[in-house]
């Protein structure tokens, strides 16, 4: 009797509420209370938001859910209202007479349906992976020339101006910071694959010279994009879990309450989509690159502890630092994830198996140094390293920057 | 915000972050509807961040005080509320509890939860609050307003109501549970 009954209790004792339900109650509390500044109240008329209510519920259910049912509605809508060469034109390259409908109506069309502005960075990075698997092909087909590299570099830079701009201005709206994040880390691992892929290509032995130079220049070009949106995420990681619009007028103690518990349920929640994400991906990936993913994990979630620990002794300061080093090391992860993944995408794609994993060794090694290792140990002279990320984690007092904004914005 | 405000803050913070859980799981238990707990346990601590703001210095037991603006905001919740009978738990509410683990071994526990649906109310009641959320019997004397050696006796004959369930439980299944 004695037995079932203290098993019972124990089960008893087990109902409670789950971590982030008790954060997101106690943020609520603290703003009831007067004690955090409350939200502002949209004034907006109300036929207004009821019309916006069905119109976002429409574009949620049947746009934007995917990528797929997007694409496919756009093609429907360009099928209707253009006929079908612009559905042929959906995979013309560069030099192919229907390129020119592909970048002009169907692209344009497209942008239309952008109207957020999640959706348009969403766009940018979508048009920028255009370009790239363009590019890819190019070298594939052995008809890459410097005029139509520099041409794709241009489209490439001016996308990703648009996109860096558009996703600096959405980690500063409201709950927003988490999906600029999100996108830039996806921006970065486009890039990386399609720079893995395109190295490989490089190297190989039938590629003629001139296709070949051309890609060099090329890989070059698109080094310093990725160094430019990799250090872009450092402030827009920075902005994860803040809410900008009360640090002005908060006064300071509380402030450090609101953004730890904030930053602490942006960095929980990042990690668990992260980790039910990895569950998905995970059979795409090799060992090794698993094997790195776990370490990452398993680093963010000892700072996830430690943050913890510090929000009961009331070190807001520390334990902030704390959970932004979860969403550093997570976004790593992320990062790591799906370059493979797209690479491997891409190389599925053009029928070809490179056993070369995208990796980011050194990122891991320099940051916080509390011992989890790599322990596989494989080295690999393909290793794409990185550098960009090192010192990540540790430097946390970078100014909000708002990114320069091109005045001339035809698509986005 | 002055320093008394802070230190104010900071004890609240610290109250809720110590008795959230054995708040919420208090009103689960006697609405049997987790929203709803969760509704009233936010309601709670704003009741108990006020009391605090008015009568900090007379506040002796904290935990019997939170308790108590628990008790009573169950009762105004009740009271307001016209389509459900006080403190009747769904049917199956404990062995409910189970469901999400549905092991051999804890089902066979669910047969023994189903025990505390056939309590009273009342013999349910000290049993989770001195087991489940370890009370000690003089702050369930303070906030049941009976005598501790009162508290002691009921515990005691809802342990015993208990016992004698389950035996007829174990007679009726012929199996020890």
């Amino acid at each position: 009797m004695e037995k079932e009954f203290k098993f019972v209790i124990k089960i008893l004792k087990n109902i409670k509420l789950s971590k982030n339900e008790k954060l997101i109650m106690r943020i609520d509390l603290l703003k009831q209370l007067n004690i955090l500044e409350t939200k502002q109240k949209d004034i907006i008329n109300p036929i207004f938001n009821r019309f916006n209510y069905y119109f976002q519920d429409i574009k949620n259910n049947y746009f934007m859910i995917n990528k797929n049912k997007f694409v496919s509605f756009v093609v429907i809508f360009i099928l209707v209202f253009t006929g079908s060469t612009s559905v042929l034109a959906e995979k013309a390259i560069p030099g192919d007479l229907l390129y020119g409908v592909k970048i002009s109506i169907n692209e344009k069309i497209a942008s239309i349906f952008a109207l957020s502005k999640e959706e348009k960075t969403e766009w940018q990075e979508r048009l920028v992976e255009r370009r790239l698997k363009e590019a890819q092909k190019l070298v594939f087909n052995n008809n890459f020339d410097e005029t139509t590299r520099i041409s794709l570099e241009n489209k490439i830079k001016n996308h990703i101006d648009k996109f860096s701009s558009n996703a600096t201005e959405l980690s500063l709206e409201k709950d927003k910071s988490l999906n600029s994040s999100d996108l830039n880390i996806k921006l970065q691992a486009s890039l990386k694959a399609y720079e893995n892929v395109l190295e490989n290509f490089s190297e190989d032995v039938a590629i003629q010279d001139d296709t070949k130079q051309e890609t060099e220049k090329l890989l070059v070009s698109l080094g310093e994009y990725k160094d430019k949106i990799s250090f872009d995420n450092e402030n827009l990681e920075l902005n994860v879990g803040i809410n900008l619009e009360n640090v002005s007028t908060t006064p300071v103690v509380i402030v450090d309450i609101t953004s730890a518990t904030t930053k602490q349920i942006a960095a929980s929640d990042l990690l668990n989509e992260t980790k039910l994400l990895y569950q998905k991906e995970k059979i795409n990936l090799s060992i090794n690159i698993q094997n790195k993913i776990d370490n990452k994990f398993a680093l963010a979630e000892i700072n996830l502890q430690e943050g913890e620990k510090l929000m009961t002794s009331f070190d807001y300061v520390n334990s902030t630092d704390k959970f932004q080093l979860v969403i550093n090391e997570t976004n790593e992860a992320k990062l790591l994830m799906l370059s493979n993944v797209i690479k491997g995408d891409i190389e599925d794609d053009i029928g070809i198996e490179d056993s070369n994993d995208i990796n980011d060794d050194d990122s891991l090694n320099d940051k916080e140094g509390d011992g989890i290792e790599d322990d596989i140990g494989i080295e690999d002279s393909n290793d794409i390293n990185d550098d960009s990320l090192n010192d990540k984690g540790n430097n946390l007092n970078i100014d909000y920057s708002i990114g320069h904004f091109d005045d001339d914005r035809e698509d986005n | 915000m002055n320093a008394k405000d802070k230190k104010r803050e900071k004890l609240f913070v610290k109250l809720y972050d110590t008795y959230v859980d054995s708040i919420f799981r208090f009103c689960y238990f006697k609405t049997g509807n987790k929203e709803t707990a969760k509704d009233l346990t936010q309601d709670i601590f704003i009741k108990v961040f006020n009391r605090f703001v008015k009568i900090e210095e007379e506040i002796q037991n904290h935990k019997s005080f939170i308790y108590t603006v628990a008790k009573n905001t169950i009762i105004d919740f009740w009271r307001k509320s016209k389509s459900v009978t006080e403190n009747q738990l769904p049917e199956g509410f404990f062995e409910s509890i189970i469901e999400e683990d549905r092991t051999e071994t804890m089902l066979d526990y669910s047969i023994f939860l189903s025990l505390l649906n056939k309590l009273s109310e009342a013999d349910r009641e000290v049993i989770l609050l001195r087991y489940v959320d370890d009370m000690s019997s003089k702050d369930m004397a303070s906030l049941l307003n009976e005598r501790e050696n009162t508290i002691l006796v009921r515990i005691s004959r809802a342990k015993e109501k208990l016992r004698d369930l389950l035996k007829t439980t174990e007679n009726n299944n012929g199996k020890r549970i």
